[in-house]
């Protein structure tokens, strides 16, 4: 913390739809920089960001930004750039008519060059005359960039971002949102893939299950995440012998053998639990049927970083 | 509001919908040619009356807005480009106004033309009667429009409402019974037509004069723009 007053701050929200928790008890505060909203798919990232841009409201607490509260004060958007996750555009306009609609919308005066500049900026100079239905995914999403930086907003709401772009694209973008991060703007990025913002945040906020669950930088995530004891199952042809085997290997705080004669062990390091599985297993000639962590919040945070990191 | 107006002008015009307007808008002007080459023992005011109120008024107008103005922010919410409306720094009354008027100018306007054009055919070129017509379909299409607006922001089932609003309520409950004639559309059109030319649908039973059709459909107007304007600031938006 520097002291300054916190662009946004979203205080104890919840959002349900129908009885569906989406977002529950979410309180933080984000700085200028480049914060990423982690976290797998349903987490409630969309949600929270849509409920900070005021799209939504909360069932529950209070979003402000720049001090103010941003539902119902449309004036705010002037200094707000919103790239939704939709990918929809109008697709009967070219990307210059896109990115000039939204320049003429936010009341942008110096129009020509405001548009040419967010143009070269996502690198569609070349693009530009070509309608948007004629556009690659990651074409779009870059248009969609432009659209939204158009008028040179202190913070920038990038909801999956990177999604749908090739290699290059991502790359380029990732530079693009780095740059515009150092030049002193807010800006927040969501993602369900840990290694697309492992370069580019200088904050993680990870949510799993609506909930805020570990918040810090990409270190102090994954030490958080290693922290916590997760509880999986195994299902093996040799249950008591893999037990023995992983306890010799010292990377379990309890085991214990359930009713139908699986191993229940918990651990607080998952990764290492991953590496001396299939090793204990294969030296001790013992076949793997199934491995299923048995903690519903985590599960996906399981998966996502078992993604992250095979990707 | 000329680049809402003008994007929204586009989405609806640019839709096979535009077709069937097309379709629609052409069959006053049909029937017109149609009364000046057929015999018939029918006067040319009560022809022009007929299709004025029975046709137009009826059919024509609500169908064509009832298509248009629901498509307004229903096709945006549909899609999902709303929020590129929405987010904003523009008051909602400068996003639902322009809204309002693209659908008057795609589906209303060439009603009005059409209802104009079919009533200078009928009635040997009336200009008086044809301007009456006009107007008075116009501003019908703008009471239309406010209502169909809402409906469309309001409820995914916009269509099944204004349906059983123009076909229910007006077509039926509204003709018949006078103590609710003040909450029809249809009545409104069809008193400012009469009131702007006095020789006009003298032989339907209308009980609202020019005056009270003119306050009616401003009333409608208004009420549902500002409704309109009110569920935008309160929508949860896709």
């Amino acid at each position: 913390m520097n002291g300054a007053q916190p662009t946004i701050v979203v205080d104890s929200v919840s959002r349900w739809f129908a009885g569906v928790v989406a977002v529950s008890g979410v309180s933080l505060e984000i700085e200028p920089g480049v914060t990423a909203l982690l976290g797998p798919n349903g987490a409630g990232k969309t949600t929270l960001l849509r409920a900070i841009a005021g799209l939504i409201g909360t069932s529950q607490g209070k979003v402000s930004i720049f001090g103010e509260p941003v539902r119902g004060n449309p004036s705010l958007y002037r200094r707000i750039g919103y790239m939704t996750e939709h990918e929809s555009v109008y697709d009967f306009l070219t990307g210059r008519q896109f990115v000039d609609l939204n320049a003429r919308l936010q009341g942008v005066e110096d129009l020509e060059n405001a548009v040419a500049r967010a143009i070269e900026t996502v690198d569609l100079v070349g693009a530009q005359h070509r309608r948007l239905h004629e556009y690659s995914r990651g074409m779009r999403q870059r248009m969609r960039l432009a659209a939204t930086l158009v008028h040179d907003p202190p913070l920038l709401l990038l909801d999956e971002p990177l999604s749908g772009t090739d290699p290059v694209q991502r790359l380029h973008l990732q530079d693009v949102i780095r740059d515009l991060g150092a030049q002193g703007r807010t800006i927040v990025v969501s993602s369900h893939i840990l290694e697309e913002i492992d370069q580019l945040a200088d904050r993680i906020h990870l949510m799993v299950s609506g909930k805020l669950a570990a918040s810090g930088d990409y270190r102090a995530i994954r030490q958080q995440l290693n922290d916590r004891p997760f509880l999986v199952r195994i299902d093996s042809s040799k249950a008591r012998e893999l037990a023995a085997g992983l306890l010799a290997m010292e990377v379990l705080e309890s085991v214990e053998i359930d009713r139908e004669g699986h191993l229940r062990v918990r651990s607080r390091d998952v990764a290492a639990l991953q590496r001396a599985l299939p090793s204990v297993a294969a030296r001790l000639d013992i076949r793997l049927f199934r491995v299923e962590p048995l903690d519903d919040s985590l599960e996906s945070v399981f998966e996502y970083l078992a993604t992250g990191s095979a990707t | 509001m000329t680049a809402i107006l003008g994007l929204t002008a586009r989405q609806l015009a640019g839709s096979r919908r535009v077709w069937l307007v097309l379709a629609l808008v052409s069959l006053p002007v049909l029937a017109g040619v149609l009364f000046r080459v057929a015999d018939s023992t029918t006067t040319s005011a009560e022809f022009a009356d007929g299709i004025t109120a029975s046709l137009i008024a009826s059919g024509i107008l609500p169908l064509v807005m009832l298509l248009f103005a629901t498509s307004a922010f229903g096709s945006e919410l549909g899609d999902r480009t709303l929020s590129y409306l929405v987010l904003k720094p523009l008051p909602r009354w400068r996003i639902v106004a322009p809204k309002l008027f693209a659908s008057v100018l795609v589906g209303g306007l060439p009603v009005a033309l059409s209802g104009a054009l079919a009533v200078a055919i009928i009635e040997n070129g009336n200009a008086r009667a044809a301007a009456a017509t006009g107007v008075g379909l116009l501003l019908g299409a703008f009471a239309y429009a406010a209502t169909f607006t809402w409906a469309g922001l309001a409820t995914r089932h916009a269509l099944i409402f204004g349906l059983i609003y123009v076909f229910i309520w007006e077509a039926v409950l509204a003709a018949y019974l006078d103590g609710i004639r003040f909450l029809s559309v249809r009545q409104f059109t069809l008193a400012v037509v009469a009131g702007l030319n006095s020789e006009r649908l003298d032989t339907l039973d209308l009980s609202l004069g020019a005056s009270a059709g003119v306050v009616g459909a401003c009333i409608v107007i208004v009420a549902f723009s500002a409704l309109t304007v009110r569920k935008l600031t309160r929508i949860d938006v896709p």
